[in-house]
């Protein structure tokens, strides 16, 4: 190892791989400047290329990361959907409320009414307007009887006339 | 195809390098599983929890949350026969306080005040503070406060659905009606007798509540059964009819000064009743019927108010000479006497040491018998009784009904108490047929002339004509059972003899100007309680008739107890029974006799007079 290369060796700082596999390098030579070769894997003796690390930690949390991702979408749908439900019953319940308030109120404007029509209430406001002297009893005739026949008077009808 | 990577020879630096890196994902794969063991364990409790002891911990939760609440169902309302309102339910709140969850009560109770109509607040800290967890602040909060109540969100404070019972006419017929307790169950009268027809049936919900009664909204409202709304009762009453009634014998109650005060109108044909009232008069008799603030509200008349109870079926008296139609009926039916049979009447008779005397003094007498019923002379009386015998007396107080329940049902309803041939002392052959050593109800009294009206046909009294649905649905209450007690022609001929009772006899202030009157007036003695005696001065006022006589529409009873200085059925029942039939013949249009109509008008008016305002 010649000093040149001992101090590139020592003041290079190690590459990061990037995380995007679509910028990961392509050239096997360039990988394995990089990252340690451990050996080839490849058995029988055949030479295969070797596949890096970094790329198989990249490309590893794929589907964890989709099913994550579904997961919490899910939940967060879950989440939503009870929030719309709550708010649902909430509205609900205030209509109830408000069909049970307009409900007595129209029971109590019911009693109102029927209060001041009652008996008593009309009594007493009669009570209160000037009272006739005197009521003649209108009574009640059948239908069946015959009325007796009229007689006319020939008297004078009206006294106004006279009187000018 | 692969392609052959030459290979650089390799540092001892970087064999280090590649150890740690070794070593790192050693450590990665270490902590990994150690994670992925962690996410095991929880998902396997999830597991646990979720699926395998699932229906343990959903019970242990229902338990804590999941509240089953008794939904009430809103009580049916009650009508008179032209769909008056005479009570009814108004849905609620009842505000209820946790009183261990208020911080504040000072600040609790001025929030509250205003809306609960609490004028001074300070009256409602103490009921915050009772540390009871349960304390109704008001079993009424109107429809505006419940909504201010709502938004305030006062901790501690909840809202329970519940309703008042509300009577707007006031206290009209509510010795008929009776009442509803705290609880909602009918207490007394038809809101008794009903209870279950007018209650219907109270649901059932499962809501989610926390451990402290807050509602919480989830949308798992499980009704577990529907509320059934009460039915409602059509009654035969007729509110202005009841009016004129309560306050025709409010008013003779004040003046006569009687204790208590009984009238029922009936319709003759169909034994339904009018009107039904019961009265007391607190003013003057406060310390026998016990303080006035325990009476119910004013019937509108100064002075009188409503009874405890309807007095009409659940007060026995003993009725005094209304009691003669049994010996009387009873006599033409065997034919033992006609209206026109002589009879000669002393003055009194002692039978087994015991005086029995008429009402004046006056010589032997030659009387028919229609004169005797005409004048109600007791010795007269006594003479058709003996020539009757016990047997035909007896066999006639049964007939009548006497003894025997209504038919009304009514709850509380004395079926009364007479005689029976097994305790049947002599002095009874005198005593019971002129309404003494007897026990009967005003109802059963009318029911008795009411059979005379119908020609002979009892007719069951009913206060129900139709039960409504929920939905509106009417049915009508079934009719009551008749049965013919006495021949028509025997009835036809006690008519007569009751229209001479009031056109010449003791019932002649019963009259009424265009309309025959048939009645019989009543004047009894009361007994001492427990004692063979009668007290003092003491007595019992009775009229009761129907009209028009020749066609009956209308039958009545009135009944004053223990009216000064005036005693007389004649002088102090018989007024209020022109008052009130005048009124009903002509609210029902009853035609009028063309003949009997009297050119002069009835006076001045009296009825509204005396109205509170």
């Amino acid at each position: 190892m010649t000093p040149r290369a001992t101090a590139t060796a020592r003041t290079a700082p190690p590459r990061v791989a990037p995380r995007d596999p679509r910028v990961a390098p392509r050239d096997p030579r360039a990988a394995s400047r990089r990252v340690p070769d451990l050996g080839p894997r490849a058995s029988n003796g055949k030479a295969s290329a070797p596949r890096p690390l970094a790329s198989r930690l990249r490309r590893r949390p794929r589907p964890v990361s989709i099913a994550v991702g579904v997961v919490v979408a899910s939940l967060l749908a879950v989440v939503g959907g009870n929030m719309q439900l709550a708010e649902g019953q909430l509205r609900l319940e205030q209509v109830q409320s408000r069909l049970a308030q307009v409900q007595s109120a129209y029971a109590a404007a019911l009693a109102s009414v029927a209060a001041e029509t009652s008996p008593q209430a009309l009594a007493l406001v009669a009570g209160l307007r000037a009272q006739p002297r005197e009521i003649l009893p209108i009574y009640s005739v059948s239908l069946r009887r015959r009325l007796p026949a009229l007689t006319l008077s020939t008297a004078p009808c009206c006294t106004l006339n006279q009187a000018r | 195809m692969t392609r052959a990577v030459p290979r650089r020879p390799v540092s001892s630096r970087t064999v280090v390098a590649a150890r740690a890196g070794a070593l790192s994902r050693r450590r990665l794969r270490l902590i990994r599983g150690i994670v992925l063991l962690g996410v095991g364990v929880l998902v396997l409790q999830i597991v646990n929890l979720q699926v395998v002891r699932a229906a343990h911990f959903s019970r242990l939760s229902s338990g804590q949350l999941l509240q089953n609440v008794t939904v009430p169902a809103l009580r049916g309302s009650i009508y008179d026969r032209y769909a008056q309102i005479l009570a009814m339910s108004i849905p609620t709140n009842m505000a209820v306080a946790d009183d261990f969850l208020i911080k504040d009560p000072v600040g609790e109770a001025a929030a509250l005040a205003p809306l609960l109509g609490i004028h001074d607040a300070a009256k409602l800290v103490p009921k915050l503070e009772e540390q009871h967890g349960y304390v109704v602040l008001s079993s009424n909060v109107s429809a505006a406060s419940t909504a201010t109540l709502n938004t305030l969100q006062l901790p501690g404070i909840s809202l329970i659905a519940s309703s008042m019972r509300s009577n707007p006419d006031g206290s009209l017929a509510s010795t008929v009606l009776g009442g509803v307790d705290n609880a909602g169950l009918g207490s007394a009268g038809l809101e008794y007798q009903y209870q279950q027809l007018l209650a219907g049936q109270a649901g059932s919900e499962r809501v989610l509540e926390t451990p402290y009664g807050v509602s919480l909204p989830s949308g798992r409202v499980v009704t577990l059964r529907r509320p059934i709304a009460g039915e409602s009762l059509e009654l035969t009453l007729d509110a202005p009819l009841q009016y004129v009634t309560e306050q025709a014998l409010g008013q003779e109650l004040l003046a006569s000064h009687g204790v208590s005060g009984t009238a029922i109108v009936l319709d003759s044909a169909t034994g339904q009743i009018l009107s039904m009232a019961s009265l007391v008069n607190t003013t003057e008799h406060d310390s026998t019927l016990g303080t006035s603030q325990t009476w119910p509200a004013s019937t509108g008349v100064t002075g009188v108010r409503d009874a405890m109870n309807n007095l009409a079926v659940t007060q026995t008296y003993e009725p005094g000479s209304v009691f003669k139609i049994v010996p009387f009926s009873a006599a033409l039916l065997d034919k033992v006497i006609t209206p026109s049979t002589r009879l000669s009447v002393p003055y009194q008779v002692t039978i087994a040491g015991k005086v029995f005397h008429d009402a004046e003094s006056h010589g032997l007498e030659s009387l028919s018998a229609t004169q005797v019923l005409e004048y109600s002379s007791n010795i007269g009386t006594y003479e058709i009784t003996r020539a009757l015998g016990e047997s035909g007396l007896l066999a006639g107080v049964s007939r009548l009904g006497f003894g025997q329940p209504t038919g009304l049902n009514f709850p509380g309803e004395s079926q009364g108490l007479v005689a029976s041939a097994q305790t049947f002392p002599s002095t009874d052959m005198a005593a019971l047929p002129i309404g003494q050593v007897d026990a009967v109800t005003p109802l059963q009294v009318l029911d008795a002339y009411n059979t005379i009206a119908n020609g002979g046909v009892f007719v069951t009294p009913s206060l129900v004509r139709a039960t409504i649905g929920a939905d509106g649905t009417m049915t009508k209450a079934p009719a009551g059972g008749t049965r013919r007690a006495l021949p028509t022609a025997i009835a036809k001929e006690l008519t007569q003899m009751l229209i001479r009772v009031v056109e010449g006899g003791t019932g002649i202030k019963a009259a009424i100007p265009g309309y025959t009157i048939a009645g019989k007036t009543g004047t009894a003695q009361i007994p001492y309680p427990g004692r063979d005696k009668y007290i003092g001065g003491d007595y019992n006022a009775t009229f009761v008739g129907f009209a028009p006589a020749q066609h009956p529409v209308l039958s009545m009873i009135v009944v004053i107890e223990r009216p000064t200085p005036d005693i007389f059925g004649g002088d102090i029942a018989a007024p209020v029974f022109a008052q009130v039939m005048n009124y009903a013949l002509h609210r029902y249009g009853v035609p009028a006799t063309p003949g009997l109509i009297a050119p002069k008008s009835t006076g001045s008016v009296s009825l509204f007079q005396d109205v509170t305002t």
